[in-house]
């Protein structure tokens, strides 16, 4: 009772960025008008009124698109730091983001080179640095978790490395700035259809994460204490890695990377909230998923064109971190 | 199972390596419900080791322990863990957790994967800390108390799991005077008042004499002397064990004290 109250707050915020953001945009819709569309039975909406048309098609698909990944990234990193017991870990750590942005570059080079082609190519390949990355960690004997983190950045270097060769052969007036503006991420191509299957993947797995965020404490106090209460811990990581993954190689390949988010979301998260997982995990994903909307607001509507997310995630979030950590450094949940 | 092997930790002819060095060279003995028994050895003597193969967070090369009659190392963790109780030396813990928090955790065992605690395991877990006499820590974070405090609510933990049988790694290695006594005196009413029984990993050879029921001898992964402690704590296999001269004085009142048998070094 006491932890639903604590994110309240943040729910609330979710709600106000929400309706903000289906009112700001180059073509301006009051808000009692968001009102009686979002009241409105769907079917019987007619689709020739330009408002509506600029909200249903454009505005809500890119609204819930920033909203998913921004939750997605938020949990893997709460999950992430708390299994690898370490403040510095973001969902990048097994190498998935790097993986991604070599297999989208790689996409973008092919000559048969297509949106779907390019996500998907960036989908495999972050699935597949993780699983290179894991099998490296299970061939060394050393303590596990610090293995991971070790062979992830390993495989990062390695597909960093590939991803530079890309870029030294691409072509440089159409494909190296394609692959650039792709890595600094946005979601610009947001659509219904990929709404639709981002929701169909990433919120069982968001489930997932809420329902066990509680052993997630429990992984956190370290491998033998957590076998010695009784935690499967051979199985259990294994599982969780493969969700956060999924999660972050689903959010990445259609967004490019979102930096910061995963890093800082979780601390902000466990400032707020409290450090345990029970009511960190569902902190992050309500105040992910609204940082990264608001962020993304921005991102269309300050300048003419576009900004790449990426650029203000870290522009913004990282000071604002800076100002956490001086402020609320002395009750820090990393002490 | 056969009906002697319940109500005791049953270790029998255990061996164990870290890659090509054979570190536990074949043990084996027993430690009943209501006895204290504690580990002595030199530095890598094996105690730690012999403590986590007990706990199955090690697997062993070849022998096996029983625990109640449940082989350890091939029972499901949610199974041991209702049995056994482990309480590690230090706990370098990266999440100040609520201490509440942390003692509730002792109830996974009895939670499936997407559970969290429920009011019955709050109430268990509160019993557990006026067991230890520590409910005045209840709201405060385990980043906040002292490191006696801290053995007390992994102990605390450990009570929550409804562990028979608790394994302490050196609990009193980092606690003052005072804090030593205290959370050895807790343990001992602990075996004696719920019938549990403990196996507690020690470097003090005073503190094991005062406390324990039953003393395990460790040279080198074999199991030099093992019995009462009456009869353990001797002389010669206490200079034979830790390799230096030993006098075991009589300080009246039926209490012993243990002393290296050089002279105090002068100023």
């Amino acid at each position: 009772m006491k932890n639903s109250l604590k994110l309240l707050p943040a729910a609330c915020f979710v709600v106000i960025v929400f309706l903000g953001s289906m009112m700001c945009g180059r073509y301006p819709i009051g808000l009692e008008d968001i009102l009686t569309f979002l009241s409105v039975d769907h079917s019987v909406v007619r689709f020739q009124e330009p408002a509506v048309n600029v909200l249903y098609h454009i505005r809500l698909p890119r609204i819930l698109l920033a909203l998913l990944v921004g939750a997605s990234l938020s949990m893997s990193g709460t999950l992430f730091q708390g299994m690898f017991r370490n403040p510095l870990v973001s969902p990048d750590i097994l190498g998935v983001t790097s993986g991604c942005c070599f297999g989208a570059a790689l996409g973008i080079l092919h000559p048969g080179t297509s949106p779907l082609l390019i996500q998907l190519l960036a989908f495999s390949f972050g699935i597949l640095a993780v699983i290179l990355t894991y099998t490296i960690a299970s061939l060394s004997r050393g303590q596990r978790v610090v293995m991971l983190v070790l062979a992830g950045s390993v495989i990062s270097a390695f597909f960093f490395a590939a991803l530079s060769f890309l870029k030294y052969i691409a072509d440089p007036y159409e494909q190296l700035p394609a692959i650039v503006f792709w890595i600094m991420g946005g979601f610009h191509r947001a659509s219904w259809d990929m709404v639709r299957t981002l929701l169909f993947l990433l919120v069982p797995c968001m489930v997932f994460l809420i329902l066990t965020s509680w052993r997630v404490n429990v992984l956190s106090l370290g491998d033998e204490e957590a076998a010695s209460l009784g935690v499967n811990v051979k199985l259990l990581r294994p599982v969780l890695i493969v969700v956060a993954t999924l999660m972050t190689s689903c959010c990445v390949s259609v967004s490019g990377t979102v930096s910061w988010v995963g890093l800082v979301i979780p601390h902000i998260a466990r400032l707020t909230a409290g450090v345990n997982h029970d009511t960190s995990m569902p902190m992050s994903m309500l105040l992910g998923s609204g940082f990264i909307l608001l962020v993304d607001d921005l991102a269309r509507t300050v300048t003419a064109s576009e900004i790449p997310i990426s650029i203000l995630t870290s522009a913004i979030g990282a000071p604002f971190f800076a100002y956490l950590l001086i402020k609320e450094g002395q009750k820090s949940a990393w002490r | 199972m056969p009906g002697d092997n319940n109500g005791c930790i049953e270790v029998s002819n255990l061996r164990f390596s870290y890659a090509q060095d054979c570190v536990i060279k074949g043990c084996s003995f027993r430690v009943s419900r209501g006895v204290l028994c504690c580990l002595l050895g030199r530095n890598g003597s094996g105690k730690s080791t012999l403590l986590r193969l007990i706990n199955g967070t090690l697997q062993p090369d070849s022998g096996q322990v029983t625990v109640d009659g449940i082989d350890v190392h091939s029972t499901q963790r949610a199974i041991t863990g209702r049995k056994l109780g482990f309480v590690p030396q230090k706990h370098n813990h990266v999440f100040p957790y609520r201490v509440l928090d942390m003692v509730v955790m002792g109830r996974t065992p009895y939670l499936d994967i997407f559970s969290r605690p429920s009011r019955e395991d709050y109430l268990i877990a509160d019993k557990a800390l006026d067991v230890m006499g520590i409910p005045h820590l209840r709201e405060r974070s385990c980043a906040e108390i002292s490191g006696g405090e801290e053995q007390l609510v992994l102990i605390a933990r450990a009570i929550t799991q409804e562990a028979t049988y608790f394994l302490l790694d050196e609990p009193t290695s980092h606690l003052d005077f005072a804090n030593q006594h205290m959370i050895l005196t807790t343990i001992r009413r602990l075996v004696k008042e719920q019938k549990c029984a403990a196996v507690v990993a020690m470097h003090d050879p005073n503190l094991s004499l005062r406390f324990a029921d039953h003393i395990v001898m460790l040279d080198n992964g074999t199991i030099m002397h093992e019995g009462p402690t009456d009869e353990v704590m001797t002389e010669d296999n206490l200079e034979q064990l830790y390799d230096i001269k030993v006098k075991v004085a009589d300080v009246g009142g039926g209490g012993k004290c243990i002393l290296p048998r050089s002279a105090a070094p002068s100023l």
